[in-house]
This record gives C-alpha cells, sequence and structure tokens, in this order.
C-alpha cells in the first residue's frame, strides 16, 4: 500500500518524464562521464506596440472673448495648463484634430478653423480643423514625455453669436 | 490618534480621487506591426461667447453750421448734413437709441433747448435727441458692418439764441434684448 508521499513522488517523476520527451530534439544533451554538461536554450519573446496617454483634463474652458478680440487674426489666447503626457516604446507621432468641423451650441456656425491649439507657448499656432496637424512627428520612444497644450481662438461678428460653445479635439498617438 | 490617521488616509484618498476623475487615461495595446487604428483621448474645449459690441464715432465733436439771420425763428432750421459717421459692430440683435445728456445746451444763454436739436440718417427724416431720444437704428442679427450717417439740424430762436457758443452732449447707446 503505497504512502501519500510516495505516490506524489511517481506523479513528480512522471511528470518531468513527459516534459523531457516533449523538448525539441536539437535540444537534448547526453552526458556520461564528462566533468561537465551544459545545454543553451534560446528565449524567444515578441514584443508589442504599446503606449499610453494622460491628459491632464477632460475639458477646457476658454477664456471670455471681449470686444477688441471680435475681428482680430491674433486671435486670444487660452495659457491652460493642459498638460499631454506620452509613454510609448516606439517611434511614434501626435496628431491633433477636431472631432467635427464645426463647434456645437452657439450660432451653430462657429466652424473649427477658428481654433487654434500650441506647444510652444503661442510662438506657433497649429490648426485643428480638417485632418488636423502634427504635435510630434517621428517621435523616438519615451517613458514620458509632457507636452503643455495651450488654445487660441479667433472671433467673428457673424459667426460668435452669444451663447456657449464646445468642440472636441482628439490627440492620436500613431505608431509605427 | 487613530482617528487622526484614518481620516488623513481617507482625505488623501479623496484628494486622489479627484485628480483621477480630471484625468483622462487611455492604455494602448497594438501587435508585434503596430497600433493598429492608434490611441486617442479627447479634450472637449468649451467657449462661452457674451453679448459683445463695438461702437466707431467718426469724431467725438461736431460743429454745426453758423445761423444767418435769416434762419432764426424758422421751423426749417439750419442743416448740418453729412456731420459724423456712426459703425456698429454686434455679434447679436441690437437697437441703437440717440439722446442729449442734459435738457438743454450749456453756455451761451443758458437757456437753449435740447429740443432745438435733431438728427437724421437719410437726410429727409428729422427724429429728437431730447427726452429719451429717438432710435437711430436696429438690427435683428450680428452684424460687422452698418455706417449710419448722422446729420443735424438746429433751430434759432431770437431771444434764446444769444451771441456764444453753445455745446451740448449727444449719447448713442447701442442695448441688446
Amino acid at each position: 500500500m503505497p504512502t501519500r508521499v510516495s505516490r506524489l513522488s511517481g506523479v513528480i517523476v512522471a511528470l518531468m518524464a513527459t516534459l523531457l520527451s516533449a523538448s525539441p530534439a536539437g535540444a537534448q544533451v547526453t552526458c556520461g562521464g564528462l566533468p561537465g554538461c551544459s545545454i543553451s536554450i534560446a528565449a524567444a519573446l515578441t514584443n508589442s506596440y504599446v503606449a499610453k496617454l494622460v491628459l491632464s483634463s477632460a475639458t477646457t474652458t476658454l477664456i471670455a472673448p471681449t470686444a477688441a478680440a471680435f475681428g482680430s487674426p491674433a486671435g486670444v489666447n487660452s495659457p491652460t495648463a493642459l498638460m499631454l503626457t506620452v509613454k510609448s516604446n516606439a517611434t511614434h507621432t501626435i496628431s491633433v484634430a477636431a472631432a467635427a468641423a464645426a463647434f456645437s451650441g452657439g450660432s451653430g456656425i462657429k466652424p473649427a478653423s477658428a481654433l487654434r491649439y500650441t506647444t510652444d507657448g503661442f510662438a506657433t499656432l497649429k490648426g485643428v480643423s480638417g485632418t488636423g496637424s502634427a504635435l510630434v512627428a517621428g517621435a523616438a520612444p519615451t517613458a514620458g514625455t509632457a507636452h503643455a497644450i495651450g488654445y487660441n481662438t479667433t472671433y467673428a461678428w457673424l459667426t460668435d453669436t452669444p451663447g456657449s460653445y464646445s468642440l472636441g479635439i482628439t490627440y492620436t498617438l500613431t505608431a509605427p | 490618534m487613530k482617528f487622526a490617521r484614518l481620516f488623513t488616509a481617507t482625505v488623501a484618498l479623496l484628494a486622489a480621487s479627484g485628480t483621477a476623475q480630471a484625468q483622462v487615461t487611455q492604455n494602448c495595446n497594438g501587435n508585434a506591426v503596430g497600433l493598429g487604428a492608434g490611441c486617442s483621448v479627447t479634450n472637449t474645449v468649451t467657449s462661452t461667447v457674451p453679448f459683445i459690441a463695438r461702437l466707431v464715432l467718426s469724431s467725438a465733436t461736431t460743429s454745426l453750421t453758423a445761423p444767418v439771420a435769416a434762419d432764426f425763428g424758422t421751423v426749417a432750421g439750419v442743416n448740418t448734413p453729412a456731420a459724423i459717421t456712426l459703425e456698429v459692430r454686434t455679434n447679436s440683435a441690437y437697437s441703437l437709441n440717440a439722446a442729449a445728456a442734459a435738457a438743454s445746451f450749456a453756455g451761451g444763454s443758458g437757456n437753449k433747448q435740447a429740443s432745438s436739436l435733431t438728427f437724421t440718417t437719410d437726410g429727409s427724416t428729422y427724429r429728437p435727441v431730447s427726452g429719451t431720444g429717438s432710435v437711430l437704428g436696429t438690427g435683428g442679427a450680428a452684424t460687422s458692418s452698418p455706417l449710419f450717417t448722422i446729420g443735424d439740424k438746429t433751430l434759432y430762436v431770437w431771444v434764446i439764441d444769444t451771441p456764444g457758443a453753445y455745446t451740448l452732449g449727444i449719447n448713442y447707446t447701442l442695448t441688446a434684448p
């Protein structure tokens, strides 16, 4: 009558035998009376493209315009503290585009082209209308790059009637 | 002591959860080829536009045509055509009113009435500026270009318009419904 320990030993031995027999023939080695015996196994790992985007806020409230802003091509700067932090294990591009051709609400005809964004403190303004523009292109893999984003908006007498306007801005990372 | 620690931990947890709610985090997993459709987050931009208007008056002062003897006592008065222009820009419907800033002119005899001055925007219809004044123009929608050319007409009376310089402020006021 085998004891519980002896039954367990039997199971382990059987398992080891199964594992060894499942190994490919090329990885087998027989050592007999040698001082050393070694075997090399090539470990294969496939890394996928992974990325992480963190936007500091889901919404941004623009600075309310004054009369002087209407008709001015310079627009109104809203230097918000919006921050986009990117982590990516590959070279990547981030595009910025409006989710619609026009703002919703208000007059209903305020075009998305009235909104621009900056990542360099308003020295350069980029558009979001149509296919948008690249925030970064061909950027190197990063463990955490933060992009400070500000918005600039132009106002026109005929399209910016009193009311509340909103527009979704989508930040999309693509790789490669 | 235990309560204090518990309270502190609770506050820290609340603060952390508040930050997490404000943020938008997106983890994206692709394959060996790429990220496929990409990895996106959305920021909704909101702008609240108030009622906005701009008035541009071509001149802060207007010198009326000096009267001659034939003008005194006539109801036709003396015209000063196209004295100034008033440009209106607004992002909404509007009403524009012209009214005298006082019941009478300052200077001169001291009793020349504001009602002796009327204005026109079409060269033919004259409206008073005395009292609450008159509507100069209205607009049913936003506009960026209406330009009003304003002329004046003044009546002269022998016993009121004694020699001297007379001045009267005319306020042009835009209101939105």
